[in-house]
């Protein structure tokens, strides 16, 4: 037991003694002064220490000899990085490679923003209580808090709901159920009309992924619009796709439900003329990549789009640097909404999406999906449900979670190096079956 | 559907039960839960059951 003398080491100490009095062989190493431990916490002090239980100082020996360690340190209120000796021991106990149960949360972490404070345990698994925290799902939390699990013990469900919740998360199953039943009369101009504008000059795969997944997540009509020498090659790669040249972009795009721009656009002229242009088109938007870059130039608002940064997109939006958008992603996803108005998506492990009033957490995925093209396939899927008529807020929570199982469906069978976006488009198309 | 808070809300929550409803702020369990909190590769649910 590694414990600090705040609530979360009392929560330590009530582990302790239980544990001993279970019959396991437990040592306590107590950091801090003894004479600080206050009120609840104290009291589980005194009880762990009247049924025989000795603590020590922090002791590599004592650790080295433990099958677990449980990390009872700090809780919710650390708001200081660790540093110094604590940090160099929390360094050597993440070394010996021990499994590590953390209370509440791992110490070091922020339960917010899933930022490491200077130095934080490395848990095998969590058990939080009471709420569940935002900051164990996001950025660098799941990389620290192991396996998630959750108990709001003896507390009543009132209790909890009256805080209004920062965040939610549904299943996919919810979101599914969000899109329209198939028609056996229907025709494909029910099934969603989607113009995706993109495929500068070394870069049509991009365009292609985008038109690929709006084909998988069963769009009737796909439009692209992309550079005249790519409109042959793309066609015959993917029959399905009606590519047009730049000058056909204001006709289709007015025959189109859905304007999805930005995968592999570039940052030329050719790419900022196609940019203005669909500027100015009264369709929902789902704007990507070198789109936002250009947004990014000459911001704006609009109340019809779906802005889909990455951190370093989001970064370029917002004008601060990568690591301070990761350090606080809540704060930048509510700014950028602000900003730029709309839905937003950020990007990356936990997923936010906001629209100014509603935050979701998406708690699917993996890192094997880090690969260029995943982006412009979640492109092609946000603006199909965009086209088949879901609300920007609906259709984005089901792309972005559709895409994320279906991420950890193909890790689970082939492992998470080599997952390409190609394949996950298909497997949308599989997990959209299963509502059928 | 799961819900989430933050670390002012979690508090919030907190202040509540430990003064509306007399309860600790640090966890109670029994001894047999503290057997299955200790046994991370089994954790299946925790429950609280304060007799």
């Amino acid at each position: 037991m590694f414990c600090g003398t705040g609530n979360n080491g009392g929560d330590g100490f009530v582990v302790a003694q239980l544990a001993l009095l279970a019959g396991m062989e437990v040592q306590v190493l107590l950091h801090g002064n003894p004479d600080s431990i206050q009120g609840d916490a104290l009291i589980a002090y005194q009880e762990m220490i009247a049924v025989g239980t000795t603590t020590n100082a922090f002791s590599e020996s004592l650790i080295t000899q433990a099958d677990i360690l449980v990390d009872a340190l700090f809780g919710t209120g650390l708001d200081r990085p660790i540093s110094g000796q604590l940090a160099e021991q929390i360094q050597w106990l993440n070394q010996t490679k021990k499994p590590v149960l953390a209370l509440d949360l791992p110490s070091g972490l922020n339960a917010d923003t899933g930022a490491i404070l200077g130095q934080a345990i490395q848990a095998t698994h969590t058990c939080t209580f009471i709420t569940r925290k935002l900051g164990l799902h996001t950025f660098q939390g799941s990389d620290t808090a192991g396996k998630v699990h959750y108990s709001r013990l003896f507390l009543p469900l009132d209790i909890i709901q009256s805080q209004s919740p920062a965040a939610l998360n549904h299943s996919l199953k919810h979101w599914m159920n969000k899109l329209p039943e198939r028609l056996a009369s229907q025709h494909k101009g029910v099934a969603g009309t989607v113009c995706l504008v993109g495929g500068n000059n070394s870069m049509m795969g991009a365009i292609q992924l985008a038109g690929l997944a709006s084909l998988k997540v069963g769009a009737g009509l796909v439009k692209v619009i992309t550079h005249a020498e790519h409109t042959v090659a793309i066609t015959q790669s993917i029959p399905e796709l009606m590519c047009y040249q730049p000058k056909e972009l204001m006709t289709q795009a007015n025959l189109s439900n859905v304007v999805g721009i930005g995968p592999g656009l570039g940052l030329d002229d050719w790419g900022k003329k196609l940019y203005q242009q669909i500027l100015d088109v009264p369709l929902p938007k789902v704007v990507d990549a070198d789109a936002l870059k250009l947004l990014a130039l000459n911001p704006q608002q609009q109340s019809n789009w779906v802005l889909t940064p990455h951190p370093g997109e989001a970064a370029l939006l917002l004008n601060i640097t990568t690591p301070e958008i990761q350090a606080d992603r809540v704060q930048a996803i509510k700014t950028l909404q602000q900003k730029y108005g709309g839905v937003i998506v950020l990007k990356g492990n936990g997923s936010l999406i906001y629209d100014g009033e509603h935050m979701e957490i998406c708690l699917a995925g993996n890192p094997g999906m880090a690969v260029g093209g995943m982006g412009d396939v979640l492109t092609g899927t946000i603006a199909t449900f965009i086209a088949q008529g879901l609300s920007l807020w609906d259709a984005t929570c089901l792309g972005v979670s559709l895409h994320a199982h279906a991420g950890d469906v193909l890790a689970q069978q082939k492992g998470q190096p080599g997952i390409l976006p190609s394949e996950l488009a298909s497997v949308m198309s599989q997990l959209m079956s299963y509502r059928d | 559907m799961l819900r989430f808070h933050t670390v002012r809300q979690s508090q919030a929550i907190d202040q509540i039960a430990i003064k509306e409803k007399g309860i600790p702020g640090i966890l109670l369990m029994t001894k047999e839960q503290a057997c299955l909190l200790l046994n991370p590769y089994n954790i299946t649910s925790i429950t609280h059951n304060p007799s």
